[in-house]
């Protein structure tokens, strides 16, 4: 990996970690209490006491968005982890055992794929109601097929390696060699993957809350706080631009850091025998 | 060549849609911004503010009507008598009165009219009221008596509402989407989910009106409604949504700001019917909780009167009782502690949509946590409101605003949702009903006013006033609100040239059924071209109609199960329960699910999509008119992202290791990131509301020509392109660095090519097969991410009426859209399979292996 590559990852992962910490931060302190209300000092423009301003209610833009921060990394990171422990172990069986389950697996996959995860989140929030878990629900759905195919593509040529094959001389069955030796040598090209979905994930959950159908207020959310506050846009522009350019600056750490982490990973793993 | 020919003709097919289209609209048209798009058009047949503020005064006319200062005169009837004990009235009808469809107005029509509004079944939000008519008696052609079986003094004012108007009995069914009254404007089109349209009524029998017409536009969102007064996209809002930015519009000499009375109390209403609230000692403590003037300027940004009961300010009735419980925290606190409040468990706030009541939502749940009382505010959609609150009584604090005139009365009702019971105060109501003198009437009233505040039924914070926005040129339009409607009777825009009115209804093509046939002959002639064999095409077949068949299930599953009825959203708040239950039978509610089930299925296989709950209209009808704004968007989206994404994808690839390739991969990298909606928020605010390139949104439509609507559409587009192309960009590039990396590559070099020859010649082709994959979930993406954007734009596409229908609990509606959404999908994914396997013919023997 050139140097170059090496400075991008590092300042990538540096925005992550400073806005993943900001919402680590807002469970123990915030500069004012984010749902606190403080009419007097409604739409004041970004100054030492609040500095990003405050909304129409007075309450500081810059708390709201310290635990927005969290909200948005709960919302994408629980998305994401029930499609990969859903959709890894299916690839990964699929793989396995390959046939008729296999093929039905992947149609199934298929067409899960091809539904945008808005179109689902529609359907639970019509049916159920809104809220954070249908906002993690439909990018959960949306988001399994993704690691099940790359585990199954991942997993595949595995078969045919030295260890796979001497493990299932051993006695052991296919399922147990599957879990015990597959699964693990597909784990860190699913990181890398988890991340790059992680920050898709971060987007897709603005989007829904922006539309009113992630979480409810008063709890803050980086999409909500768009849609409440854009008819402010000409008169208090910082309410428009501050957490649009959060979930940009978040989504575009997390894509230069997969960016390096890609990088990083497919250099030993192109030399390993398969 | 057969594929070119093709999609040739599809685009033909295309253009003979859009040349039905007529010219622009003409200047004398007023058009008017409203927030909520009316159900339908029948004022007799649902409670909803909505249609009255279309079609009140404008298209229908009652008796008796209300002018702007909140008196009761004469329309219909010239004049009236009434006995002495309020029960006998006689109403004298105006002679040469016509409706729009020539039929001369008869005593006959208010005998109908009236009868249908008390009738076992109707659906009129007022049954009540009219149930206490006797008798109605035709005296001659122009005299009817009517019989009341009960003394009722407000009898004329009741007959102002829009709940009385008079229809015409060959009408009357088709009153809800074909309008027939005898107002100054008759009905003229209705664009659902945009606009409708009313045009001058040159027989009326009073002043024709100075309009040519009245155009109004549904622009729910409070941007889009600032965005579109800022870009003057509208002539004004009589009710504007967003008090946000008042100040903004009242510097603009384009525009005037009038604020004016209206009828609307906001109240924070309590459930006097359960625990904790029915003690009277935790309402007193709320009442002296809630700091009004503080929640006037944070919820109505100041903008609003305290009140202390449920009465409107400006009425000659009213008594100030705002200072009954004044703001005082301590004496709350003690109050609650007197009558041992349990603090630790949560009481519910239901909040409604609008804006005002999420604000105040939020205030108010921080000034009880000020006196100890934990607040748990759920928002709740119209629909969910009225069947939990409004109907199912399963509620601690609502806030709400009651817009009706003269509804004190609603604290005698039995099983109001508030649950208020005092005999008392029902006794007092029952007097003031059978009063008709003045100054004793205004005594009883004020003696209502008082038991209730006394009582503290509910804590009465605001009334909120009427503010309108108004082209500085427009004259004739009403400041107050004394009754939820527009009246545009003596409305003029000075100024203006008249034009000839050149409005005309979208032209509904049958886009479903186009659709259907160009799949089928697309896969045809691709599978022809492509000499795919039949089993290759059969598979992929069945799997595209075996998940439009999983997704009808599931869709119907999942969305059958829900809660919330429609059939109380359409009836409104002051709607009866046996209203609720016609309308329930009226659309097949009642009918087992399996049955249901069935019925919408067959009916999808022929194109039927049932009929709207809320717009009356067939569903296929509205999401066909949707379609020709949402595909030619996602569309336009489309060949913006592949016009950029592709040429600069292969350009970096080519100069990967020059600085300008260094730039664009860092651009597309930032691309990639940028939320659509956020760029799209930002490019309103510079080019539209800053600039004034743009419009800030809204569909002409395109029978405005198709200059005008891609105008509308080019800013959306680019904000659901822009992100794509980055992505598009990105694999673009990276597929091309591979291609350029091959073996052929290289030989094509050796053998004397120069390096952008060999691109041109070998690299181009087989670089671009993988990103076709992309290209086809991209189009389904942008067809997905329309939703999002056409809220941002009030474009009336599939996004803005899903997301409407979902509030609307219209789930026909809904289960529609997603199923006409998945099947683009799928349909798209199914066609980028075919074209795989023409490029690719190996595909083919791989799956059938």
């Amino acid at each position: 990996m050139s140097a170059r590559g090496d400075i991008a990852f590092y300042a990538g992962a540096g925005i992550v970690a400073l806005i993943a910490a900001a919402g680590l931060i807002s469970f123990l302190w915030t500069p004012h209490d984010p749902l606190a209300i403080d009419i007097p000092n409604q739409l004041s423009e970004p100054s030492l006491s609040h500095w990003l301003g405050t909304d129409a209610l007075g309450r500081d833009v810059l708390s709201m968005l310290m635990a927005g921060a969290r909200i948005s990394i709960i919302v994408a990171g629980l998305a994401i982890a029930v499609a990969i422990c859903i959709g890894a172990p299916l690839g990964v069986l699929a793989a396995a055992f390959l046939g008729a389950a296999d093929e039905a697996l992947m149609r199934i996959n298929d067409v899960l794929f091809a539904i945008p995860a808005i179109i689902v989140a529609i359907l639970i929030a019509a049916a159920f109601g809104p809220g954070a878990y249908a906002v993690i629900i439909a990018i959960g759905v949306f988001n399994i097929p993704v690691f099940a195919r790359l585990a199954r593509s991942v997993a595949l040529p595995l078969w045919q390696a030295g260890f796979s094959k001497a493990a299932l001389l051993s006695g052991k069955s296919r399922m147990r060699v599957a879990f015990q030796h597959i699964l693990p040598n597909v784990a860190p090209l699913l990181a890398v993957q988890a991340t790059i979905q992680f920050s898709l994930a971060v987007l897709a959950e603005a989007g829904l809350s922006y539309i009113g159908l992630g979480v409810q207020p008063p709890q803050p959310s980086w999409g909500r706080l768009l849609a409440e506050n854009q008819t402010l846009a000409a008169s208090a522009p910082w309410l428009a631009v501050a957490p649009g350019f959060t979930v940009f600056l978040f989504v575009l750490g997390l894509n230069i850091m997969s960016d390096g982490l890609m990088k990083r990973i497919e250099s030993p793993l192109r030399g390993a025998p398969t | 060549m057969t594929v070119r020919r093709a999609i040739f003709a599809l685009l033909l097919m295309g253009l003979t849609g859009l040349s039905a289209v007529s010219p622009a609209n003409g200047a004398g048209v007023l058009k008017v911004g409203v927030q909520l798009e009316p159900p339908n058009l029948d004022p007799t047949s649902g409670a909803a503010a909505a249609i009255d503020e279309v079609v009140y005064a404008n298209v229908f006319e009652g008796l008796t009507g209300m002018v702007e200062d909140g008196a009761v005169e004469p329309l219909l009837a010239t004049r009236w008598t009434v006995s002495s004990d309020a029960k006998r009235y006689r109403f004298f009808l105006r002679t040469g009165v016509r409706f729009h469809d020539g039929a001369p107005l008869t005593a006959r029509d208010v005998k109908f009219s009236l009868e249908r509004a008390g009738a076992k079944g109707s659906t009129n939000a007022q049954r009540v009221i009219f149930e206490k008519i006797d008798s109605i008696e035709i005296i001659d052609d122009h005299i009817v008596e009517i019989t009341l079986s009960e003394p009722l003094a407000d009898f004329p004012t009741y007959l102002s509402w829009g709940d009385a108007v008079i229809v015409s009995e060959s009408t009357a069914a088709s009153n809800a989407i074909n309008p027939i009254g005898t107002g100054p404007f008759q009905f003229y089109a209705w664009r659902r989910g945009a606009a409708i349209q009313l045009k001058r009524n040159d027989a009326y029998w009073g002043p024709p009106s100075a309009l040519d017409g009245v155009q109004f536009l549904v622009i729910p969102d409070p941007t889009a409604a600032f965005a579109s007064v800022m870009a003057g996209d509208v002539d004004g809002f009589p009710n504007y949504p967003a008090p946000e930015n008042l100040a903004v519009l009242e510097r603009d000499d384009r525009l005037i700001v009038r604020t004016g009375a209206s009828e609307g109390e906001v109240i924070l209403a309590m459930n006097n019917g359960a625990a904790p609230l029915n003690d009277i000692r935790v309402r007193r403590a709320f009442s002296h909780a809630i700091d009004k003037e503080t929640l006037i300027d944070g919820a109505f940004f100041g903008r609003g009167t305290p009140i202390g009961s449920h009465f409107p300010p400006h009425n000659p009735a009213y008594l100030d009782l705002s200072d009954r419980y004044p703001f005082d925290p301590d004496r709350a606190k003690a109050l609650l502690e007197a009558s041992r409040f349990d603090a630790t468990r949560p009481l519910r706030l239901a909040v409604p949509p609008p804006a005002y009541a999420r604000r105040a939502s939020e205030v108010i749940a921080a000034q009880l946590r000020d006196v100890g009382v934990r607040v748990e505010i759920s928002n709740l959609e119209w629909a969910q409101w009225l069947e939990r609150v409004f109907l199912g009584k399963d509620f601690e604090l609502t806030i709400v605003a009651h817009t009706e005139p003269a509804d004190i009365d609603i604290y005698a009702r039995k099983d109001y949702y508030f649950q208020y019971q005092n005999p008392d105060f029902n006794a007092l109501i029952n007097r003031l009903r059978r009063e008709t003198d003045e100054s004793e009437r205004r005594a009883l009233l004020q003696t209502a006013q008082r038991m209730i505040a006394d009582d503290a039924v509910n804590v009465f914070l605001a009334s909120a006033p009427k503010t309108s926005v108004w082209r500085s040129d427009v004259t004739g339009v009403w400041t107050n609100a004394p009754i939820q409607a527009n009246d545009f009777t003596d409305a003029d825009v000075l100024g203006r040239p008249a034009a000839s009115l050149a409005l005309a209804s979208s032209p509904v093509f049958p886009i479903l059924p186009v659709l259907g046939g160009a799949a089928l002959i697309l896969a045809g002639v691709i599978g022809w071209a492509s000499k795919a064999r039949p089993a290759y095409l059969f598979k992929r077949f069945a799997i595209f109609a075996g998940t439009l068949a999983a997704a009808a299930v599931v869709i119907f599953v999942l969305l059958d199960v829900a809660p919330g009825d429609p059939a109380a959203f359409m009836m409104g708040v002051n709607a009866d329960p046996a209203s609720i239950e016609a309308v329930r039978r009226e659309f097949g509610l009642d009918r087992p699910a399996m049955e249901r089930f069935f019925t919408w299925t067959l009916g999808l296989l022929q194109g039927d999509f049932g009929v709207s709950y809320t717009y009356r209209a067939p569903v296929a009808d509205l999401i066909a008119e949707r379609l020709w704004i949402s595909l030619p968007l996602a569309g336009l989206a489309f060949f913006i992202a592949a016009a950029i994404g592709l040429p600069t994808g292969i350009y970096a690839a080519a100069r990967r290791d020059s600085w300008i390739g260094g730039a664009i991969r860092a651009t597309a990298q930032a691309g990639v990131a940028i939320p659509n909606f956020w760029l799209a928020i930002l490019l309103v605010s510079v080019f539209a509301i800053t600039l004034g390139w743009i419009s800030a949104g809204g569909f002409p439509g395109w029978q405005a020509g198709a200059g005008p609507a891609l105008k509308s559409l080019i800013a959306p587009a680019a904000a659901l392109a822009i992100p794509q192309a980055a992505i598009l960009t990105q694999v673009t590039r990276a597929s091309m660095i591979e291609t350029i990396d091959t073996d052929y590559m290289r030989t094509a070099r050796a053998k004397g090519l120069a390096f952008d020859a060999a691109l041109r010649r070998h690299g181009v082709r087989n670089g671009l097969m993988p990103v076709l994959t992309i290209l086809g979930m991209q189009f389904s993406f942008l067809v997905a991410g329309g939703v999002i954007i056409e809220n941002v734009f009030y474009l009336p596409g599939l996004g803005r009426l899903v997301v409407q229908a979902i509030a609307q609990r219209d789930l026909v509606v809904v289960k529609g859209v997603v199923m006409v959404l998945i099947a683009v999908v799928v349909f798209v994914s199914f066609i980028v399979d075919l074209a795989y396997a023409i490029a690719d013919p190996r595909l083919q023997r791989q799956v059938r292996a």
